[in-house]
């Protein structure tokens, strides 16, 4: 249909549409008219993705002098790739009832490691090596000595494309990853970099968030995107941690023993040349010497960590700029770093209070270590150096340098002996962690002219405007309007024993808590059809509790009504399990999945329709509080931003209990059951921090139940919700056609519907 | 006493003589005396589908059960001072029976364990014949409207027995109704096998079925390959299974390493699982290892010593994938039966078919990733209803598909030149071209035409009574369709017939008129006379079908008397 927003008109490629659409719509509408920023929460599952396509692609279309791009950031490959099918869809209706073709170029960019189509590179399966391979056959000094030099291998695709490429735009159309690998593979052009050169060119962008987020990454990727852009972070519930982890590095022996070992490969390599070809490195002293600055450039191996704001406008300081100085200064650096390696015990310190360490120990002042990123990038380009992956050690030492001498606030450096997990292993680490998710995404703030943040589970609103430093000129959360309850949130605070059930570390070992959770779980997989899924607090705790069960038998009755399968550790055997239990699904036997909130399960799949009727919540899943980071994260948030320590603890907990039970609805055909089950989640202070669509179908008397009573409840609501379910029955209420929404009256109804308060 | 017998609510059958156990006679397998069931003495009975007791003194059987209810059978131990034989029926109601022979209690013993063994091999039998024929039958019925309908009417009214029915008419449908499903492996077979304890010496003691050892075998097949190995060759059937309940195929808990049996299966089964874990890569949308972005130069690696899985406890970890191993075994057993299934029925739809090449390998068929991620991105509920079902076609061998029969091209090819001059002549032709109408049809003729035409039509409007079927009245008209496709099905049978070749056809062919003129007799003529009297129709209504018969009738005749020459 073709909807009036506002006065623009806006092509949807359905036929109906949900109230929450139609609203979040006039929304994002007023948003990208007022130039700002905007937070909005819809309910998963209700179409969010072509929602904000159709309006930003109509508003592209309506005001090209306003807007020129939409740059979309997703979390995960799978989600990236939907997104340019959904574009297709939209794509294809615009065509059809324009009947003329449409200019909409959309692509999706990825890594090498996604892309690379040359056979000799793309046969090694690991990202790094991909990396190293491409730019050992592509880097410019490479391809200028190949011209000399026949016998010296080249990459065929990415000479074509330099050659020919560069000149033809890319057709318009949709790209995803499969699509471009397949355009390469037809004309014989690199997608890689036919990819990155057609960012510049195209309507919409989709990548990950690490291309507009890290910054060694952003600068070579998206410097050149003008601020009349929109940008849209989708599943962004979790975005202050992804700003958090872009600026961070950690260090151990390991890494500084390899760094060495670089150190002195580049010392080996600085004779040669100096042998062979003395004049380079000298060239290279004048140049620095002149202060002059090479432009990043895309094929840079050795890209900056902090923002090019950050960035001093000033010379190279004379301390390292021979080669051989530089090379000493760096072996003091890892020997001063692995010096300080040498603890029995956490030490918490300033970056200043390094810095300070530095001069007085190492003599090493704080300028130098500004420019040390810089001057290694420049050493690599000068030496010509090919095979980078081994260079990675050392790169992260310059970063460290880098990071730690130019924020003296927001940082916290933390040296521990041993990891968290494995206390029985020595292992002292090194951590330099950014506590402020501010300074990581207001590059982005301050460049576009709006950025959406976007969720299923952005509840409650006004924490992600305080963690991030921004205003948004509208923040909303939206309802779920539904013709039936086809969601059933419900708390179970108690087993059939009356024993409270609580995944807190006083009781969680407790016989009668595990038992209760056992029983819990059984009594649910004899009455639930297909799929179900149980997320843990932690992984550690679900393969105590699998233990337990299986000595109490537990699982032997789980057996009987469902096959059991468990998340693991290992990536490929739980995709192997998660294949299987959705054959289970698809075969009717049914299956029940035990994953843990914050795996890559909950982040990762849908548990839509029969993969998933009902997700129980084992407990509440808290960040593991003795954590050093975290204690100095919560530390810095309180005294920077004001916010309570077990607010945020709070907050995030919620944000990914409700991600997880989110996973379970898909449209409003679906229905699942979402089961807290811990008595904590019954408090008030738990309770709110749910997102609103949650909230608003958890009925009082559906919040404080036993096991039993949550059977009772569940039974007649799942013979319920197998009847027929029409069209007709939504229609008016949760779905609405055009004529519904012609006249003023309407839409005020509608969008009052779609912010009902709690 | 006998009255305390009855009032308990065992089966009570009204009997008339001995032997007879039920509404048909049957053999009494084997009889013993001196039985005690509730301390009234009588003789116990083991027919073919029953076990009886029935007291002295008396010509009913106070308890008869049937095989097919009986759960288990219990015996007394060894060192109780009573004989006795106890049956557990499938609602948890028991029978016990005591043997008090005055022979003494070796005589007991051995009467009592006869039995057992007898009483098993029955209730075996009887456990493993197919799902009954009538089951099967019903559920035909019922799936098939149109066959119910054939069945009263061919069946109920005697025109065919019921055996010539099955045989001959319900094939079809048959073959139609699709092949029945396997029942799958219970998730909890292991856990269902119940040790049971011998009280006194501490002896634990497993019963185990062969529907568990299809189980085991179907879902761990190094299992299977070394029963075929060790069994009888190196060990008893018993050490076999003894071996099993040790290894950690049950207790999941036992590093199995310390024995040889089964370790060498647990490393199968993890090459096995590697393998499939290699597979399941393929899946774009559940590979969880590559959901997220790599960052580039990242040492990620070097970072974590201790590896991914620091922390975790190894008997546990082991312990998790076992329970992954089992649940993906169970379902991989349940796609090898769909398979071998679906061959088997091909070979026997036809027998000597030949093969069309050699086997295509398996390929797993992933549904293409942009069909998923389309289906991913789809709302149901926000499209329109416009969708058009249609059917699809699976082909399972696609080159037979491509490749046709060569066209046999008569057409000679023409010269490029040929063509054109060809052309030209045509559109000079019909340019040409004066339709000459007042010669196109012989003016007579026409006249003539017209006038049929007319008066048919005259005939036709002026005619009384009902025509067409939406003019009957409704209840007729159902009943008319059901005599025309019970009518239908049986011509069908009678022209599939033809040309009789075989004895067999011919010897059909008889039967199908015969049972053709019986239908004519017992149904279409009623059903007329009904029609004309109690609706006043016109008895034009069966004339089509009057016609299909007498044809067919002529064909029979004609055929007969050029068979009898």
């Amino acid at each position: 249909m073709i909807l009036d927003v506002d006065g623009m008109p806006v092509y949807f490629p359905y036929e109906f549409i949900y109230p929450e659409q139609y609203s979040y719509m006039l929304d994002l509408k007023r948003s990208l008219d007022a130039k700002g920023h905007c937070l909005l929460e819809m309910p998963s599952g209700t179409g969010k993705t072509i929602t904000l396509l159709s309006l930003i692609v109509s508003y592209l279309r309506a005001f090209p002098q306003n807007l020129t791009k939409l740059v979309y950031c997703s979390r995960t490959i799978p989600e990236i790739e939907k997104v340019i099918e959904e574009l297709r869809k939209l794509k294809a209706y615009i065509e059809k009832e324009t009947g003329a073709p449409s200019n909409i170029t959309g692509l999706a960019l990825a890594s090498r490691k996604h892309l690379c189509i040359n056979p000799e590179v793309n046969k090694a399966r690991e990202g790094k090596i991909i990396d190293s391979g491409c730019y050992a056959l592509t880097a410019s000094y490479v391809r200028s000595r190949a011209q000399r030099d026949d016998t010296i291998p080249q990459c065929d695709v990415f000479e074509k494309f330099d050659l020919h490429g560069k000149e033809f735009p890319l057709p318009s159309g949709c790209y995803n990853l499969d699509d471009l690998r397949e355009y390469g593979h037809q004309k014989g052009w690199c997608p890689y970099f036919l990819a990155r050169h057609a960012v510049l060119q195209a309507n919409v962008v989709v990548y990950s968030y690490h291309y507009l987020l890290d910054p060694k990454i952003s600068e070579i990727v998206s410097k050149e995107m003008k601020s009349e852009s929109c940008v849209v972070f989708d599943e962004a519930h979790n975005i202050d941690n992804i700003c958090v982890d872009s600026m961070s590095i950690s260090i151990n022996r390991k890494v500084l023993d390899k760094a060495k070992n670089c150190i002195s490969t580049l010392h080996d390599h600085i004779q040669r040349i100096k042998e062979s070809d003395s004049n380079r490195l000298q060239e290279e002293y004048n140049r620095l010497m002149a202060g002059l600055r090479q432009a990043a450039r895309s094929e840079d191996v050795v890209a900056n960590p902090v923002f090019p704001n950050d960035i001093l406008e000033d010379n190279i300081p004379g301390t390292i700029r021979t080669a051989d100085y530089f090379v000493s200064f760096m072996r003091r650096l890892v020997d001063f770093l692995k010096h300080r390696l040498t603890v029995t015990h956490a030490v918490q310190e300033s970056p200043a209070g390094i810095l300070r360490d530095l001069k007085n120990r190492a003599f090493i002042e704080r300028k130098p270590l500004r420019f040390c990123t810089e001057r290694l990038s420049s050493i690599v380009r000068s030496l010509e150096l090919t095979d980078v992956s081994d260079l990675a050690p050392l790169v992260a030492v310059a970063h460290f340098a880098t990071l730690v001498s130019t924020y003296l606030q927001g940082f916290v450096v933390i040296i521990e002996p041993f990891e968290d997990k494995a206390p029985n292993i020595p292992n002292p680490i090194l951590y330099l962690r950014c506590l402020d998710s501010s300074l990581a995404i207001k590059p982005v703030f301050t460049k576009f002219q709006t950025v959406v943040i976007t969720s299923g589970t952005l509840s409650p609103l006004d924490m992600y405007p305080k963690i991030l430093d921004f205003h948004p000129v509208i923040q909303n959360s939206f309802t779920m309007t539904l013709a039936r309850s086809c969601i059933l949130p419900m708390i179970v605070t108690k087993g059939n024993d009356q024993v409270s059930i609580s995944s807190k570390f006083e009781s969680r070992d407790d016989p009668a808590v595990v038992r209760n959770y056992g029983k819990l779980l059984v009594e649910m997989a004899t009455i639930i059809p297909d799929g179900m899924v149980c997320f843990f607090t932690s992984y550690l705790y679900l393969e105590n509790v699998v233990a337990t069960w299986y000595d109490h038998g537990i699982i032997n009755d789980l057996q009987r009504h469902k096959l059991v399968f468990i998340e693991t550790q290992d990536d490929a055997e739980t995709s192997l399990a998660l294949l299987n239990y959705m054959k289970a699904c698809d075969k009717g036997r049914g299956g029940v999945l035990l994953a843990v909130a914050r795996g890559k399960v909950s982040e990762g799949i849908d548990f839509d329709h029969h993969y998933g009727r009902c997700v129980i919540m084992m407990g509440i899943p808290f960040m593991y509080t003795q954590s050093r980071i975290l204690k100095a994260r919560l530390e810095y948030l309180r005294s920077q931003f004001n916010i309570r320590e077990n607010d945020f603890l709070t907050f995030d907990a919620m944000r990914h209990a409700a991600q997880c039970v989110g996973r379970v609805m898909r449209g409003k055909t679906d229905y699942g059951i979402m089961l807290f089950a811990d008595k904590r989640f019954f408090r008030a202070d738990k309770r709110n921090k749910l997102p609103r669509w949650i909230q608003e179908y958890l009925t009082d008397h559906a919040s404080d139940l036993s096991t039993e009573e949550a059977v009772q409840m569940i039974r007649p609501w799942l013979r319920q919700m197998a009847q027929p379910f029409t069209r007709e029955d939504q229609l008016g209420v949760s779905l609405l056609t055009l004529e519904q929404l012609n006249s003023l009256e309407n839409v005020e109804k509608v969008q009052r519907r779609a912010q009902q308060t709690v | 006493m006998s009255d305390t017998c009855f009032g308990l609510g065992t089966p009570v059958l009204r009997q008339t003589s001995k032997p007879k156990m039920s509404g048909e006679r049957e053999d009494i397998l084997l009889q013993v005396n001196h039985v005690r069931y509730k301390k009234n003495n009588g003789q116990l009975y083991l027919s073919q589908s029953r076990v009886g007791w029935m007291m002295d003194d008396s010509d009913t059987f106070a308890v008869s059960v049937q095989y097919s209810d009986i759960r288990t059978q219990k015996i007394s131990p060894e060192g109780k001072p009573k004989v006795q034989l106890q049956i557990v029926l499938h609602d948890m109601t028991t029978h016990t029976f005591h043997f008090c022979t005055p022979e003494g209690r070796d005589k007991q013993v051995i009467e009592r364990n006869q039995t057992k063994e007898r009483l098993a091999q029955l209730m075996d039998k009887r456990k493993r014949l197919p799902p009954d024929d009538l089951v099967q039958k019903k559920r035909m019925l019922d799936e098939n409207e149109q066959l119910c309908q054939l069945y009263k009417d061919l069946v109920a009214t005697e025109i065919i027995s019921g055996d010539e029915f099955w045989k001959e008419i319900a094939v079809q449908y048959k073959n139609n109704m699709g092949p029945n499903q396997d029942v799958g492996i219970s998730g909890a077979f292991l856990a269902d096998i119940k040790p049971q304890t011998d009280g006194s010496n501490g002896k634990v003691q497993y019963n185990i079925t062969p529907e568990i050892m299809l189980a085991v075998f179907k879902t761990y097949p190094a299992v299977k390959k070394k029963h075929s190995e060790y069994v009888p060759h190196r060990m008893s059937e018993a050490e076999f299974w003894t071996r099993f309940f040790q290894s950690h195929y049950y207790s999941v808990h036992t590093n199995s390493s310390s024995e040889n049996v089964f370790s060498e299966c647990a490393k199968y089964d993890d090459k096995e699982w590697n393998r499939d874990v290699g597979s399941a890569k393929n899946d774009p949308l559940c590979d969880l290892i590559d959901i997220y972005e790599e960052k580039p130069m990242s040492i990620e690696s070097d970072i974590r010593i201790a590896g991914a899985k620091a922390g975790s406890n190894i008997m546990h970890a082991t312990m998790i994938k076992r329970f992954n191993q089992q649940s993906v075994g169970i379902i991989k057993a349940h796609a090898y039966t769909e398979r071998e299934k679906l061959l088997d029925e091909l070979a026997a739809q036809n027998p000597d078919s030949l093969p069309n090449g050699d086997e295509e390998p398996e390929v797993e068929v992933h549904k293409s990733k942009k069909a998923r991620l389309e289906e991913k991105v789809t709302y149901d509920d926000l499209q329109g209803p416009s969708k058009v079902e249609s059917a699809s076609l699976t082909i399972n061998q696609t080159h037979r598909y491509l490749i046709g029969p060569t066209e046999y091209t008569t057409v000679q090819n023409l010269e490029p030149r040929q063509v054109n001059i060809l052309q030209q002549q045509l559109v000079a032709t019909v340019s040409n071209w004066k339709p000459d109408l007042p010669h196109s049809q012989d003016p007579d003729a026409a006249y003539m035409n017209l006038q049929q035409f007319s008066d048919m039509c005259r005939r036709s409007r002026t005619s009384a009574g009902i025509r067409s079927g939406d003019e009957l009245p409704g209840k007729l008209h159902k009943e008319l369709t059901l005599v025309y496709s019970s009518a239908g099905e049986l011509l069908r049978h009678f022209w599939s017939c033809f040309p009789p070749r075989t004895p067999q056809l011919q010897e059909k062919l008889h039967r199908m008129h015969q049972t053709l003129c019986r239908y004519h007799e017992k149904t279409i003529r009623p059903f007329r006379d009904m029609a004309v009297n109690d609706y006043n129709c016109n008895t034009t209504i069966l004339d089509h079908l009057l016609g299909m018969i007498n044809i067919a009738n002529t064909k029979y005749e004609n055929w007969k008397s050029r068979n009898s020459r």
